[in-house]
């Protein structure tokens, strides 16, 4: 067995479920790519995934308390990047959702649905559970 | 720039461009949005979207291109992303989008060109008339007693029960259902318009009822007065004010109209964006009361009856109208015929259904089609009987910017006891 002895580092976030909130989440994300020099397309990646997952829960989670309802862990580990996030909202496992048809003529095709395709493209890999009244993604991005 | 958006707008020759500099984002997505509506507004069908300078895009800006692409598609223009960023590129092909943003789709099929029957611009607007159903007639049939409106003096006994399929526009006091114990706490301004149904309740819950003609399901009102037309109209007209000039009056869109008739009563349907509606309508049922006589139009009663506003309203929204316009109304039309503009010898009656703000498709349209996508949309916010105030300070007519008239003579009368 090989001990995993890389440094690693961590950071939090908690946020209102709250439009308002996006622009801290965004300015908290630049930072943390800043200070641990991820590469600019990983930092436009984790920018994408982390609006998709935030906006999901504001608009759809219905969650209750609203205040702080919503909290992105980000663990780098060598050129592993661990995104942990939890919200209060309604049970939802975007793994569920079907992969929307990105074929036909664009008049007919419905606008849902984009924003988990796009996450389960841009990550290496997803994982949901229910645990405590409270959905927790973990997702995986390799560097 | 670095987290917000900035958008450069470039007018050129049939089109406009609109470049996006930052962040297309959650946040930011709406203002594109109203950017984009902005220019549909002001009549432009083709655009581009210079994506060059917008370094991050996530699905809540596809989201809006989608909708921008489809909007420009339902009225017969353009849209194409150009020039977008890598980032951006990346995202819009991730979600399977490039083939056809980056196209410049025009929908063809309404598109085609049809020969213009006449062309004219006067008093800064152009008009271009179209041939719409040439050998279309309409037959035409009023009922009930209006004099009784300033009483409020309506029982059951005046009313009838209107079935409204797609070839009647019908126009008058009424409310949907069956009967006059049903409806009698509704009552109010009600207009029918290509088996799509819609009245102003006066039951103090504001927002208009509606119903649309399904398959065997045909809307029925229950009026107390009502001028109703069924058939076709023989001319299409389209309508647009000068960007920098002033809206176009009511009045001088129908005078356009009846120069294709002269001497003739017109049948009448518009689809228009409104620069502001002139109008009124019931706050209160006129039927009958057990106590006193009413007096709807004196003051201060006035105010308890009618909900009016001197200024126009509706700025912005889109209207679908109907009535009726005449020089020399023959007898059975005379009652329920009104002056149209304050200067102008020439009555009518108009109701008009107002919608939000839904782009035109230029050129020639065809009438039920945009008329469903209107009632489809969410249905009407208001309900009004269109007015010309005449006094010294008063409001004058409605003013449009641009749309879509269909009109054609009334070939034939009908008493109120025969069927149209």
């Amino acid at each position: 067995m090989t001990l995993d002895t890389s440094p690693w580092t961590e950071e939090h976030l908690q946020l209102d479920a709250d439009m308002g909130e996006l622009q801290r989440l965004t300015a908290w994300l630049d930072g943390f790519c800043e200070r641990h020099k991820i590469p600019q397309e990983a930092h436009y990646h984790l920018n994408i995934v982390a609006e998709e997952l935030v906006l999901n829960a504001i608009k759809h989670g219905r969650c209750s308390p609203s205040q702080g309802a919503i909290q992105i862990n980000l663990r780098l580990s060598g050129q592993e990047l661990d995104i942990t996030m939890t919200d209060t909202g309604i049970p939802f496992n975007p793994l569920d959702a079907p992969p929307p048809d990105l074929t036909g003529s664009l008049a007919d095709r419905p606008i849902g649905g984009l924003g988990i395709h796009l996450v389960r493209s841009l990550v290496n890999s997803v994982e949901y559970k229910r645990e405590g009244g409270e959905n927790q993604l973990r997702l995986r991005k390799y560097l | 720039m670095e987290g917000g958006m900035e958008i450069v707008r470039e007018q050129r020759t049939n089109e406009v461009e609109l470049k996006v500099v930052g962040r297309l984002d959650g946040y930011w997505a709406n203002h594109l949005a109203g950017a984009i509506r902005e220019v549909l507004r002001e009549g432009v069908h083709n655009m581009r979207l210079n994506l060059s300078h917008t370094f991050y895009v996530s699905s809540a800006g596809i989201r809006i291109l989608v909708e921008a692409y489809k909007e420009f598609m339902d009225v017969g223009g353009t849209f194409a992303v150009v020039y977008p960023s890598p980032a951006v590129k990346q995202v819009i092909d991730l979600a399977g989008l490039g083939p056809l943003l980056y196209g410049g789709a025009t929908r063809e099929a309404t598109a085609v060109a049809e020969p213009t029957v006449e062309r004219i611009e006067t008093e800064g607007c152009v008009f271009e008339t179209y041939s719409h159903e040439p050998s279309a007639a309409l037959a035409c049939r009023a009922a009930g007693r209006p004099e009784l409106l300033p009483n409020a003096a309506f029982s059951g006994q005046e009313c009838e029960v209107l079935t409204l399929p797609k070839d009647v526009f019908a126009l008058g006091v009424g409310a949907l259902g069956e009967g006059f114990a049903s409806c009698r706490d509704r009552l109010g301004e009600f207009l029918a318009v290509a088996g799509n149904a819609a009245f102003q309740p006066t039951d103090g819950t504001n927002y208009p009822d509606y119903l649309l003609a399904s398959g065997t399901l045909v809307p029925k009102v229950t009026a107390l007065y009502d001028v109703a037309c069924r058939g076709g109209f023989r001319k299409l007209m389209r309508f647009e004010c000068s960007p920098s000039g002033p809206p176009l009056p009511f009045s001088v869109v129908l005078a356009q109209a009846q120069r294709h008739f002269p001497g003739a009563s017109l049948g009448v349907a518009l689809v228009a964006e409104s620069a502001g509606l002139l109008g009124a309508s019931l706050k209160r049922p006129p039927v009958a009361a057990s106590i006193g006589r009413q007096r709807v139009f004196a003051h201060p009663e006035i105010r308890q009856w009618l909900s009016f506003s001197p200024e126009r309203a509706f700025t912005r929204s889109v209207a679908v109208i109907a009535g009726l316009v005449s020089e020399d109304p023959p007898p059975q039309l005379a009652p329920m015929l009104r002056p149209i503009a304050p200067d102008r010898a020439v009555k009518g009656h108009f109701h008009a259904a107002v919608f939000g703000y839904h782009p035109l498709q230029k050129g020639r349209i065809d009438f039920h089609p945009v008329i469903a996508r209107l009632f489809d949309a969410g249905g009407p916010q208001g309900i009004l009987h269109l007015l010309a105030d005449d006094r010294p300070a008063g409001g004058g007519e409605s003013l449009f910017l641009r749309g879509a008239c269909w009109f054609g003579p009334i070939d034939r009368f009908v008493s109120q006891e025969e069927t149209l």
